[in-house]
């Protein structure tokens, strides 16, 4: 564990109700404490003030983020999509309270290890399949109901019961998460694909293109009936990507 | 004892650098300067180029008090930047290879930035924020390749600020972000612009539109001054670039950030930056215009790097590219 | 092919040397538009000829054009630097 600075835990020993809490990892934009609220094990993110930021500029993208990030996963859990349950927040000091998922470990982690384990070619091949099917179906329906994760990674879905067959998948992390319409849905939903296509390449560079055909396959059954326009979009930011003149 | 000379022509800037075994002996350049509101075109750059190249060769040999015989091997910017003006000084560098027989060497530019950083500041394994007119990419090594984490998923920053200036009619003597940089100094008045981060991704376009739009008519109405608005431009879009770069870092558990490319002489964005590694035990590696902005040391520098693990370009393939990704490059010289 | 445009351009140069420099450093590049214009150039010991065919009079005249300016930038870093 890193080294931290802790002098914001002020602001959450104001919280009574938690206890036992202790920091688990400082991330780029949160701090992030296991603990107990009303008897359950949860977590607690803290969205620290930024100094490098202009305080106008800070406090906006953090009162946004929160409010945004406990908005849209109450929204994705009444569409029956796997995110924590929102126990509690503090919308003005930037922390919320969400459920603690047990026995789980980071999409990331989870396909490290699999690959580090040496399978065979075909076993793994399927392994990664049915794990990217079922990512591409829930991005698919996050998009169905018009929310943009906006942070798509491999780190930021859970799988609980890693060692089982029968594992969850869990998507966390809603800070960059936004609602779209239907003016902007398309572009907002390829540049959400781009996104998580992008992050394969630089986290799963072997496995990407793999992991990337089958999230899409999942994608198609879930995204609703303008999926041909989505895809066609991705198409279309990719291409921006490469053909932005690179001069300077 | 290795000394390269490297030939840089990618964009608006002309520069020969020679570079023995980490030690920059010369290091000229030119810059193509076009007047307020106007950015620079292919061919007019290339002529500039034309125009300075061996003027510049000669000041670098006089400089570095070497003959050309000493010379070990001519590196050249072989992309990604303009088609023309890339040609001007890969024709060049062709000459001289065969006049001199010396082997050529075709480096990335961006590769170039980075391991000139890397000489310049010693640091070891950073995670990079590359910043140009051309490029943003928030950069990592892993595995033989630099990996692009983050990048813009339209316009670079560079790009977005010298478009501002345009607008403006600032100068571009010596650069336009340079002239964005003192006038923020003294705006006060913080507007808010569109911020866009996404994932590791960051996007300028729509950013860039609004401030476009709105900017003349709140100058106008008397509602914020030139300065206000440069220096909101800047506190915006530095605090995007430092963002993806800390969301990379915590990424990667890296302890080190290195700023290069032209952006990257910005001590606002350099101070921003230097303030998130604080927070986080990391430390900030920057250098300043001397080899921020395009120069040819630093393609000297990433061709001795190849030239010591025998990444020399066959004649065939000594042609230019205007599209070349820096994760294409194999890295054959670091672990 | 009688559709097409041509242009033929032969230069002498002093030496066999300076043909075969300009020859080499030419040669390597491709034109960009292919499907628009072909390119070839030969070296005969002490004279470089190329020749094209082309779609379109402005595509003609570009690249000719840009050839040009290159010998005159090989053969100005040959004056200076040999």
């Amino acid at each position: 564990m890193e080294s931290v600075d802790n002098s914001n835990l002020a602001n959450l020993s104001n919280l009574e109700i938690l206890k036992n809490f202790e920091l688990i990892k400082q991330g780029a934009e949160a701090k992030i404490y296991k603990g107990v609220y009303q008897n359950k094990e949860c977590i607690i993110k803290e969205r620290f003030k930024k100094t490098y930021r202009h305080p106008d500029l800070d406090k906006a993208i953090t009162n946004r983020r929160t409010k945004m990030e406990v908005n849209l996963l109450q929204k994705a859990s009444s569409f029956g999509i796997n995110c924590p349950k929102m126990y509690f927040s503090e919308k003005e000091n930037g922390i919320i309270v969400i459920e603690f998922i047990e026995n789980s470990v980071t999409c990331r982690e989870f396909i490290l290890n699999m690959v580090k384990k040496n399978l065979p070619e075909e076993e793994l091949g399927k392994k990664l399949k049915n794990l990217s099917v079922q990512i591409g179906k829930i991005v698919g329906k996050l998009h169905y109901n018009l929310i943009v994760h906006g942070d798509l990674t491999t780190s930021n879905f859970l799988i609980q019961n890693h060692e089982e067959e029968d594992y969850k998948i869990v998507v966390i992390d809603f800070g960059l998460s936004s609602k779209t319409n239907q003016t902007s849905q398309n572009e907002d939903k390829a540049v959400d694909l781009y996104v998580l296509e992008r992050a394969l390449l630089s986290t799963h560079s072997q496995q990407a293109e793999l992991i990337f055909k089958n999230i899409l396959a999942g994608y198609e059954t879930e995204c609703g009936s303008n999926k041909k326009q989505i895809l066609d979009r991705l198409e279309v930011v990719r291409q921006r990507g490469r053909k932005r003149s690179m001069v300077g | 004892m290795v000394t390269i000379i490297g030939f840089e022509g990618s964009a608006n800037k002309i520069g020969v650098g020679i570079i023995r075994d980490g030690q920059v002996l010369a290091n000229p350049r030119h810059t193509y300067v076009t007047p307020p509101g106007q950015g620079f075109m292919p061919s007019e750059t290339a002529k500039h180029h034309k125009e300075h190249i061996l003027s510049l060769t000669k000041q670098a040999l006089e400089e570095a008090k070497i003959t050309w015989q000493e010379i070990d091997a001519i590196a050249y910017t072989k992309g990604p930047g303009m088609g023309a003006p890339l040609l001007t000084v890969a024709i060049v560098a062709r000459t001289l290879a065969q006049l001199w027989q010396k082997p050529i060497i075709g480096v990335n530019h961006c590769i170039g930035h980075i391991e000139m950083g890397r000489l310049i500041t010693s640091a070891e394994n950073p995670t990079v924020l590359y910043v140009s007119g051309g490029n943003t990419q928030v950069i990592s090594y892993e595995n033989k390749r630099y990996r692009i984490f983050g990048e813009t998923i339209d316009i670079a920053v560079g790009n977005c600020l010298d478009r501002f200036a345009r607008v403006l009619k600032l100068s571009n003597d010596p650069s336009p972000g340079f002239n964005i940089e003192q006038m923020a100094k003294n705006g006060s008045k913080y507007l808010e612009l569109p911020y866009c981060v996404k994932g590791m991704d960051v996007s300028f376009s729509g950013l860039l539109s609004f401030i476009e739009q709105r900017g003349p008519k709140l100058v106008e109405q008397k509602k914020y001054t030139p300065e206000d608005l440069c220096y909101s431009l800047q506190e915006t879009v530095f605090a995007m670039l430092v963002e993806i770069t800390e969301r990379a870092m915590s990424h990667c558990n890296s302890r080190e950030v290195l700023i290069v490319g032209g952006v990257g002489c910005n001590l606002r964005l350099q101070e921003m930056m230097r303030k998130m590694c604080e927070e986080r035990n990391a430390i900030l590696f920057a250098t300043d215009d001397r080899f921020c902005i395009d120069n040819g040391a630093m393609i000297a520098q990433a061709g001795y790097e190849m030239f010591k693990v025998g990444m020399v370009t066959p004649w065939e393939k000594t042609t230019i590219t205007q599209r070349f990704r820096t994760d294409q490059v194999e890295i054959n010289w670091r672990k | 092919m009688n559709d097409l445009l041509t242009a033929q351009l032969t230069i002498p140069f002093s030496c066999q040397k300076h043909a075969k420099i300009v020859y080499e450093t030419l040669r390597v590049d491709q034109e960009p538009r292919k499907n628009l214009i072909k390119r070839e150039i030969s070296l005969n010991p002490s004279s470089v000829t190329v020749a094209w065919w082309a779609k379109e009079s402005r595509i003609l005249r570009v690249s000719v054009q840009s050839i040009i300016d290159h010998i005159h930038s090989i053969l100005t870093t040959i004056h200076q630097f040999e």
